[in-house]
């Protein structure tokens, strides 16, 4: 093969002046990360996540209290600052306490419910994006008739029909949040299949199975993350629904936000406010605290 | 365009039927008895035959669905179980106005501001206004509705006394005096909706502002507001639209939390103690009429963004 | 910055020294670096350069219509001696309603989608005063004024219910609104078929008079610009290099950027035996970047020590004619591009063969017939172009060849006489081997999240049955015969420019040393510099490995360079097939005939535009008899639109069809076409 000496400096100076323009794709995933880091909303969400992720993982180092049983020496419905830090309770037990053992639950339960959804949604949003057809169809219609009934409609029937069990409410909200994922890796599917090379491995042979998993997955990675991450945001506002509606999955003196609320807020009216303001701050800063790092990385992977 | 309606209908008519299959099928594939888990474990033999057959379990899953279909078409939900005497229809139809009263005031104070906040925030893009918009609607979208009506009746309920801590009025109230009482219930629905309607119409209305129409239009000599009223807000709030009507469902039978906590008497809450009261004919027509609220506003929406935009009536009639 | 010398007191737009910038992370990064010229009342002026020159950043900021972080830092801007740069946001809305107006790129983006054309129309009357009534009035008229056949039909439709071009013309329309003062066109036929291209400038050509607009043309093609203009400024890094009228500036180019446009693109007929085509070297230096003294010294044959150390003067070369450059004098010396050594040599064997092959889509609205019996083969080592209007089914052809679409039953694709699977996953490795395909877009046609080395080994492997180091071995060697170096192989396309990423493409497609490579349009994105690289790249390629290719373009002058014979496409048929030569004698098919004079000639030929009328038809509802009939300039009434013609041998290898005898033909086109049908009102 010859090569003529204008094509070579044409080549070389076109990489050259690229080099220099373009960083290199380490680079590029090291700029992300850099701009990850220092968005505001990336370590505001992080400090609230990693707050709760420690209550969750050990209570005890933080707790002061047993929040099962009542202080002693404190009478129920002490305001805070009297000897608890965020008062007691209706019979006495300590707030503070019950808060951060609170956290456990949820932080067990919502992960959990995501990571079902996600796995059989990618799964099913990547084949019916596809493949389509009239599999798509039936499938999409069948997703559309589960998302015209809000989630926690149908979670309430399910939990009530097979039980309000921890695995059973996993279970749930798990299988309830596949549609809206499977809807938008199809969407992100559909439009990676339009492209050429896609066409062009079909042209060499190649078989679905590879396009799909190979060629196509890497590409719809950074949609399946930030969905995940929104979704995740979701299973915590439906877990703390059903514990706020009695179904917690637990006794009902375990610990628990969503409980805590429920069993306290009638007593809001009594000036009684701190039992359900602390639980609802704290299930507010998590969903928040998560939504904000969903946004961030939104914001650095589309940079 | 009746091509694309008729389309459109048909498609509902499916949905609405996988959702009676999903309807009939979830106590039938319970583990165990559902009869004896609903009417609990110290129920008397009779109390749990009744549930069974509130249930329709004595019944074989073809008979239970094809009676559930009769039932659709002869618009005769039957009767509550724990009431007897009193139709199905007319507690969802008491619920249902509860719950339109309460949906009506919300978003009509709802889509203005957060329509507003998205166009201001597009407008002024990557200024403090738009990053304040965009990060307090991220922030506080899918926070739970009890949460926030929870912390509501804390700060403004309890120490204000012109907001009520119940959402229900008293028999006979004036309708100001209702809207007083819907009062927080509705701020409740603004804070959790604000952000998620007011970025979609942000990001919308970007494309709309960059894209060469806009140029054109600016080119042509028109002002700012001129370009925007005439050329940007058709384009831009088609996806808006399209977010309201998916989200009308959820408004009207989602709110469970915040009906609890407002003690007032909608569709969700009325759907939740029928579920609690193994209820179910309740249940049953309860959400059902969620489904049909959904599919009837999706229509709508749908028809709104044909009128919208000529290209979207071409695609929906010729299918996507 | 001195003053063009061609300043004159009656310029309709005068732009002097002019700088903008765009501002990024709060550093001002320079875009225009002293643009200067003028353009008179009723003439055109042309602005010419490679991307990112900044010929449309001059044009949006001669109306001021800058992006948020653009900033002018310096010079002026006067439009009918009002100076636009001082205007307050009011003067400058009644300035763009009055005196300037803009066409656009691509019409289709150009309009609101959601509005009825008439509205849009009428609103360009109403902001320069209008009365709802007399706009809706004067948009009729508007609209006869550009030929629209059925004005009130238009008026009354939405943007997608009408084809590109007859958008155009409607926004044409709009911008003549005003009758202004100054008129600028950006690259307005690009992404429009040749033949509608046509029909716009002779629009814009026709009106030209009539208006008496200063008109500012943008095209990255130069045949436009040379149809088009009256003068032309060759823009580089934001700098006009040369001025002049036309025909001084591309048949006596002064400065060596304008040599190596001039040379990079197939002129005066050449043939990919003849010459090579010049590739200029090196890129334009990055938006911002610190100019060199002379902003082309990097790339400049010419270059010697002065210029690197001086600034070149303006140096007049006959009456407005000027080029900015040391050494005008030697321009004699910029070498032409190489001659062809190696003779080219077509085999006898058909390689891959098309035999009787349709392709219905089956849609929910009825059958559409994409393909209908299309006979086409290629021997070895042999480009065979094919052509023919948006929708004619080149690309279908294409992609029922390479196994994408199942062609309908009847037809075969043959390799080497045997038919191969229709569907490529049915294939066998070495049916799959034999044919690969190089697409229009390689920002789609690669694979984002692979590297180039990824890219490469794996299509090694899957096309030659190659595994591990074996595989990764030859991918590395066949990235080096593309001339891509060890450094691009871990990178991924993106950080590729546009012509690196092509050569991947290509790369790919020659991985199991195939015998024909489909070629979909594949340098109509990249700028003619790396065209003319790419095609010397495919012609190398060829006389070494003597790979066949089918050329899809809608450039009649690459084909005309690159291929060997050319096959005609329309609506789905083959109306004619023959060797290029014959073909540029004649006789060819009126359809020919109507292509061939659509192209605008950057060698300045006299025209003979032949108009086809009407629009292409769609294929599911193709016309009776000739599909072509509708739109023929020599149509027989009676015959053409019952009987379809058949496919009758010309000479040797070249076939048309058409009904008129082809000695009848050969007469009838010796003679230019004179169009006596009354113009549509």
């Amino acid at each position: 093969m010859t090569t003529t000496p204008e094509n070579i400096e044409t080549v070389a100076a076109e990489s050259d002046d690229r080099a220099v323009a373009v960083a290199t794709r380490k680079q590029v995933r090291k700029e992300q990360r850099r701009l990850l880091f220092r968005s505001p909303s990336f370590i505001i969400g992080t400090i609230i996540i990693g707050f709760w992720v420690l209550s969750g993982l050990w209570p005890e180092l933080l707790d002061r209290f047993d929040p099962k049983a009542s202080v002693p020496g404190v009478s129920p419905r002490t305001p805070p600052g009297d000897g608890t830090w965020w008062g007691t309770d209706r019979l006495g037990r300590d707030v503070y306490s019950r808060v951060v053992h609170g956290a456990r639950p949820i932080l067990i339960a919502a992960p959990a419910a995501t990571v079902i959804a996600a796995f059989f949604g990618t799964l099913l949003g990547l084949f019916t994006g596809y493949f389509r057809g009239w599999v798509d169809e039936i499938i999409s219609r069948i997703l559309e008739a589960i998302l015209s009934i809000p989630a926690i409609l149908l979670a309430i029937v399910i939990v009530f029909t097979f039980g309000a069990t921890t695995p059973v409410i996993i279970g749930t909200i798990g299988f309830l949040f596949i549609p809206a994922i499977a809807r938008t890796v199809r969407a992100a599917t559909l439009a990676e299949a339009q492209l050429d090379y896609v066409t062009a491995a079909q042209m060499r042979g190649e078989r679905s199975l590879f396009i799909i998993g190979r060629e196509i997955f890497p590409n719809i990675v950074g949609v399946v993350i930030v969905e995940v991450t929104v979704r995740l945001g979701y299973a915590i506002f439906t877990l703390a629904t059903l514990a706020f509606l009695g179904l917690s999955g637990g006794n009902a003196t375990d610990p628990n936000w969503g409980l805590d609320v429920a069993q306290n807020y009638q007593q809001v009216v009594a000036e009684v406010w701190w039992p359900t303001v602390f639980p609802a701050l704290a299930i507010g800063t998590l969903v928040i605290g998560v939504n904000l790092m969903a946004d961030s990385i939104d914001e650095a992977l589309k940079s | 365009m009746k091509r694309f309606i008729i389309r459109r209908l048909l498609l509902s008519v499916v949905t609405l039927g996988i959702i009676l299959i999903l309807i009939t099928l979830i106590p039938n594939i319970a583990p165990g008895d559902p009869a004896r888990k609903i009417a609990g474990g110290t129920a008397s033999p009779e109390r749990l035959a009744a549930v069974t057959e509130s249930l329709g379990l004595d019944k074989s899953v073809i008979e239970q669905l094809t009676d559930l279909v009769t039932d659709v078409f002869t618009l005769d939900l039957g009767e509550s179980f724990t009431r007897p005497g009193t139709s199905v229809w007319s507690l969802v139809s008491t619920s249902l106005f509860n719950s339109t009263k309460l949906v009506v005031f919300a978003l009509l104070l709802v889509l203005p501001v957060a329509i507003i906040g998205g166009l201001v925030a597009a407008y002024r893009r990557d200024t403090w206004l738009d990053r304040v918009i965009v990060n307090l609607g991220v922030a506080l979208s899918s926070l739970p509705e009890f949460v926030v009506g929870a912390l509501f009746l804390v700060l403004l309920a309890v120490p204000i006394d012109f907001f009520r801590v119940v959402a229900d009025p008293p028999a006979g109230a004036s309708f100001l005096t209702e809207l007083q009482y819907l009062l927080l219930p509705v701020f409740t629905v603004l804070t959790v909706y604000f952000g998620y309607i007011a970025r979609i119409t942000r990001a919308s209305t970007i494309t709309a502002i960059e894209s060469d129409y806009t140029r054109t239009a600016f080119m042509r000599g028109l002002s700012t507001s001129e370009v925007f009223r005439k050329h940007v807000l058709r384009n831009s709030l088609v996806p808006t639209v399209a977010v309201v009507g998916t989200q009308l469902g959820y408004l009207f039978g989602g709110m469970v939390g915040l009906e609890l906590i407002y003690n007032y008497p909608g569709l969700g809450r009325m759907i939740f103690d029928a579920v609690d009261s193994a209820d179910y004919p309740l249940l049953r027509g309860g959400v059902l009429t969620v489904a049909i609220i959904y599919m009837l506003a999706t229509l709508a929406a749908d028809l709104i963004i044909a009128w919208m935009n000529p290209r979207a009536r071409l695609s929906l009639s010729e299918g996507s | 910055m001195t003053a063009s010398p061609t300043a004159t007191d009656t310029a309709a737009l005068s732009i002097r020294d002019l700088e903008m910038a765009y501002m990024v992370r709060g550093t001002p990064r320079a875009v225009l670096r002293g643009v200067s010229f003028d353009v008179r009342a009723g003439e055109a002026y042309g602005l010419v350069g490679e991307s990112g020159c900044g010929k449309s950043t001059t044009a949006y900021t001669a109306l001021r219509y800058l992006p948020s972080n653009g900033l002018i830092q310096g010079g002026t801007i006067s439009v009918g001696g009002r100076e636009v740069t001082a205007m307050s946001s009011k003067e400058l809305r009644e300035f763009r309603a009055n005196h300037a107006s803009m066409v656009y790129q691509d019409p289709v983006q150009a309009v609101n989608p959601v509005l009825k054309i008439g509205r849009q129309v009428a609103e360009s009357f109403e902001v320069i005063g209008h009365s709802k009534g007399e706009a809706k009035e004067l948009a009729h008229k508007a609209l006869q004024r550009v030929h629209i056949a059925d004005p009130e039909g238009v008026l009354e439709r939405y943007p997608h219910q009408l084809s590109g071009g007859m958008l155009q013309r409607v926004v044409i329309a709009m911008a003549l609104a005003s009758d202004p003062l100054l008129l600028v066109l950006d690259e307005p036929t690009t992404g429009l078929d040749a033949t509608v291209e046509a029909e716009v400038l002779d629009l814009v050509r026709e009106l030209r008079d009539e208006i008496g607009a200063a008109i500012l043309l943008i095209a990255h093609n130069l045949g436009v610009i040379r149809t088009m203009c009256d003068r032309v400024g060759i823009m580089y890094a934001g700098r006009i290099v040369e001025e002049g009228t036309v025909e001084d500036v591309f048949d006596n180019p002064s400065h060596p950027y304008t040599v190596g446009l001039l040379n990079s693109i197939p002129r005066h007929g050449a043939r990919k035996t003849d010459r090579e085509l010049f590739s200029i070297p090196g890129n334009l230096p990055q938006i911002g970047d610190p100019l060199p003294t002379c902003v082309y010294v990097a790339r400049c044959p010419l270059a010697t020590d002065k210029c690197s150390a001086e600034v070149p003067p303006i140096v007049a070369r006959s009456d407005g004619h000027w080029t900015r450059c040391h050494h005008p004098d030697r321009i004699d010396e910029v070498p032409l591009p190489d001659e062809v050594s190696t003779a080219h040599n077509v085999g006898t064997e058909e390689v891959i063969g098309v035999h009787g092959v349709s392709k219905t889509f089956h849609q929910r609205s009825g059958d559409v017939p994409a393909l209908v019996g299309v006979d086409l083969g290629f021997a070895e080592g042999e480009t065979l172009g094919l052509v023919g209007e948006s929708g004619s089914g080149k690309s279908t052809l294409a992609k029922t060849m390479l196994g994408v679409h199942e062609p309908d039953e009847g037809g075969a694709i043959t390799l080497r006489g045997r038919p191969m699977a229709t569907k490529s996953i049915d294939r066998e490795t070495e049916s799959i081997r034999a044919i690969q395909m190089v697409f229009q877009n390689p920002d789609s046609a690669l694979n984002r999240s692979w590297t180039v080395r990824r890219i490469l080994t794996r299509a090694v492997s899957k096309l030659t049955g190659k595994s591990g180091d074996d595989a990764e071995a030859q991918a590395v060697q066949i990235a080096h015969a593309m001339q891509l170096s060890d450094r691009h192989l871990d990178m991924r396309p993106r950080q590729l420019s546009g012509g690196l990423k092509q050569r991947v493409a290509i790369a790919r497609a020659f991985a199991g040393d195939p015998d024909v490579v489909v070629a979909d349009e594949p340098t109509s994105a990249l700028d003619v510099s790396v065209q003319a690289a790419i095609l010397n790249l495919l012609a190398e390629l060829q006389r070494d490995v003597r790979t066949s290719y089918l050329f899809i373009t809608h450039d009649i002058g690459v084909v005309r360079y690159l291929a060997d014979r050319i096959a005609v496409m329309y609506v789905g048929r083959v109306m004619e097939v023959g060797p290029t030569d014959v073909m540029f004698e004649g006789p060819i098919h009126p359809y020919t005939e109507a292509l061939l004079s659509a192209v605008p000639s950057v060698d300045g030929e006299a025209e003979n535009r032949i108009p086809l009328k009407g629009e292409i038809p769609s294929p599911k509802n193709p016309p009776p008899g000739c599909v072509f009939h509708t739109r023929c300039h020599r149509v027989i009434e009676g015959t053409c639109d019952k009987i379809e013609p058949p496919m009758v041998e010309v000479s040797l290898g070249h076939s048309i069809k058409c009904h008129i005898p082809p000695d009848e033909l050969l007469e009838m086109q010796k003679v230019p076409w004179v169009d006596h049908s009354v113009p549509e009102l």
